[in-house]
């Protein structure tokens, strides 16, 4: 099984076809452990993301028995910082990625902020709506 | 040819069981949306709905064919191979079902406030 290793002929690397070629173009191999850690951290936003437009869906699947014109703000919110997470979830991905094969600092948080203020947006909306 | 993990913290096994529970995951969505959205919205939802639900299945399979890559590779000391594919898969599958959500949530909702 390791004959590639000792076959005279295969002296360089296989060419690097991993894709996004700006992340595998860049920097050196790290801790193939951290790169799968960062997968997971991936696929905690993609669930996230599947949460929150859930969450939005099901305000009005539901009829949850507030203010309509509240509730519909409610659920539109929700499924808006569902479509942001996910697309922060992959870009994320790799420009962290890209970070630990230069090197360099890992990019922060940056719509975590968004996502909390979010949330209390939509709990304060569904609130004021079961009152009204 | 190895049976033993490639690391004792099972990292590769691990990633492998994130990657099924989120396309699960996905694929509960996608049918959610083929449910209401097809009543509501019409064939083109229906159909969203089901290549939201495809690019799910799609993530699950590579997901599974790449684990096996990612223990001979690492195991035999080469790089690990790169997931590009099926974050692209996931990732457009959430996208498009979430945006059937929006639209099935808009058009539902209109209609209920007096």
């Amino acid at each position: 099984m390791q004959l590639d290793d000792v076959n005279p002929a295969s002296g360089s690397e296989p060419k690097d076809t991993r894709r996004p070629r700006w992340v595998y173009g860049a920097g050196g191999e790290p801790d193939p452990r951290f790169s799968l850690a960062n997968e997971r951290t991936f696929l905690a936003w993609v669930r996230t993301s599947l949460a929150l437009i859930a969450a939005g869906v099901a305000l009005e699947a539901l009829q949850v028995p507030a203010h309509p014109e509240l509730r519909l703000s409610a659920a539109l919110v929700l499924i808006a910082l569902g479509l942001i997470a996910i697309v922060q979830g992959g870009i994320s991905w790799a420009r962290t990625e890209r970070s630990m094969r230069l090197g360099v600092a890992l990019p922060g948080l940056t719509i975590g902020g968004l996502i909390i203020g979010g949330v209390l947006v939509v709990g304060v909306l569904v609130l004021i709506g079961f009152l009204w | 040819m190895s049976d033993a993990p490639f690391d004792i913290g099972l990292q590769p096994e691990r990633t492998l069981l994130a990657w099924r529970r989120t396309c699960l995951a996905l694929a509960v969505g996608a049918m959610l949306v083929i449910k209401l959205g097809a009543p509501t919205l019409g064939i083109v939802a229906g159909i969203i709905g089901v290549i939201s639900l495809g690019l799910g299945a799609g993530a699950y399979v590579v997901a599974t064919a790449r684990y096996r890559m990612v223990h001979t590779e690492l195991s035999a000391g080469r790089v690990l191979p790169g997931p590009g594919l099926q974050v692209a898969l996931i990732a457009l599958g959430v996208a498009l079902g979430g945006s059937l959500a929006a639209a099935w949530v808009i058009a539902v909702a209109v209609d209920r406030i007096p």
